[in-house]
């Protein structure tokens, strides 16, 4: 039943009700006292919450710096790894070079020089002299090829897909993963009308679609 | 238990039975808060209950029907003050909703706060709720009163079957709910 009802209906009213002056302002002091009470109590809890939403937000500050630093030694980590596959495969090409080189020396000068030369001592100081001849030709070809392999972007540009496949493997980048991104792209060398053309492609090819695109649009002319 | 309600309490008698009936109870009652309630704090739930003992002391009205009513009255306050958890089609999907969402954010807030867990379900294609209260507050009556304000607001006709089953110290209470035609 409603409460106001429940009153009319109450055959007891209050008994102890003092209507005289004294009465009437000994009441409202006691009032004052507890809303004042109140009010203090409020406070505190407002200055309790402020204080721990404080604290909250230095610790996620402190947490972000970690994240800073942890983004940093990605970067570097993927800029090692990147020269050390360029090295790798710098390594492959120079040996096939280096063989080319066996092979011609072995099949081709070696039987002219038997040939032609008939003192064996003179012979191997032939020999040698061509095999060190060979040596600046090699180390050349593994410049060029390593310089060839940097310049081309090829690691890099793979590496680089690499990194937008597992960013984008929930379908959505996060600030973090976009500021990953950026610092990852400049390490690499990549321009931002490289980095722009490779997302497109991966975002094509992981099959998302238009309304992650044009997300994905909006946020890379920022 | 949450100060928003001792202040809609005081507030109520206030109201209704006017200031001096505020002074009375809380100066009859050995209250810890001192009766200063701060709709932010948090208070211990006895207090409520000796001022409600304390209320039907003076006025002669039941104890049960006192808490019932101010449930109906917190419940007119509850809408004007949050009225985002009051946009359901009736009275029953509000009442469904509550420990499921009501309570969660309400926990959002204050972590600390002691509330009574519902165990809810809708039957019998709406017309039929099975609400089960489970509280060591033993404020069942409160939920009736809230229960019949939600009915109220609605404008639905409901009747209530109250079935008490307490065995520990919590008070349970399975009311089941049924909508007339």
């Amino acid at each position: 039943m409603d409460i106001f009802e429940l009153a009319k209906q109450a055959q007891k009213q209050n008994s102890a009700t003092d209507d005289s002056p004294k009465g009437v302002i000994a009441r409202l002091e006691r009032k004052l006292e507890r809303e004042k009470q109140a009010r203090l109590t409020a406070e505190q809890t407002i200055e309790e919450s402020s204080r721990r939403l404080y604290m909250a937000n230095q610790a996620l500050d402190a947490s972000n710096n970690q994240l800073e630093g942890t983004v940093l030694e990605l970067n570097d980590t993927m800029s090692r790894l990147t020269s050390a596959e360029v090295k790798r495969q710098a390594t492959t090409a120079t040996l096939v070079v280096a063989l080319v080189l066996f092979i011609i020396s072995e099949f081709a000068i070696e039987p002219e020089l038997e040939k032609s030369i008939s003192n064996t001592l003179v012979l191997q100081v032939a020999k040698v002299g061509i095999f060190s001849l060979l040596i600046p030709f090699e180390i050349i070809a593994s410049r060029i090829i390593e310089s060839g392999l940097t310049e081309s972007g090829e690691i890099s540009h793979m590496m680089y897909r690499n990194l937008l496949e597992s960013a984008y493997d929930d379908g959505i980048i996060t600030d973090m993963e976009r500021n990953l991104l950026k610092s990852s792209a400049a390490q690499f060398g990549i321009s931002d009308q490289v980095a722009r053309r490779l997302e497109a492609e991966v975002v094509q090819a992981m099959g998302l679609d238009g309304d992650e695109q044009a997300l994905l649009n909006g946020e890379s002319e920022e | 238990m949450k100060g928003i309600v001792f202040r809609e309490f005081i507030d109520m008698v206030e109201a209704t039975f006017g200031d001096e009936m505020v002074d009375t109870i809380i100066s009859s009652c050995d209250l810890e808060s001192g009766g200063a309630y701060s709709a932010v704090g948090t208070y211990d739930h006895t207090e409520l209950v000796q001022m409600v003992v304390a209320l039907s002391g003076q006025t002669d009205i039941e104890v049960p029907a006192l808490v019932e009513a101010f449930g109906n009255y917190l419940f007119g306050r509850f809408l004007a003050l949050f009225p985002v958890f009051f946009n359901h089609e009736t009275s029953f999907e509000f009442l469904n909703s509550i420990h499921d969402v009501v309570h969660v954010e309400v926990l959002k807030l204050y972590p600390d706060a002691g509330l009574p867990s519902f165990n809810s379900s809708i039957s019998d294609g709406g017309k039929t709720l099975h609400f089960e209260y489970h509280s060591a507050r033993h404020f069942a009556d409160l939920a009736v009163g809230l229960m019949k304000g939600a009915f109220a607001h609605w404008g639905e006709d409901v009747s209530i079957d109250i079935e008490d089953r307490t065995t520990g110290d919590d008070q349970v209470v399975m009311f089941t709910c049924t909508l007339n035609d």
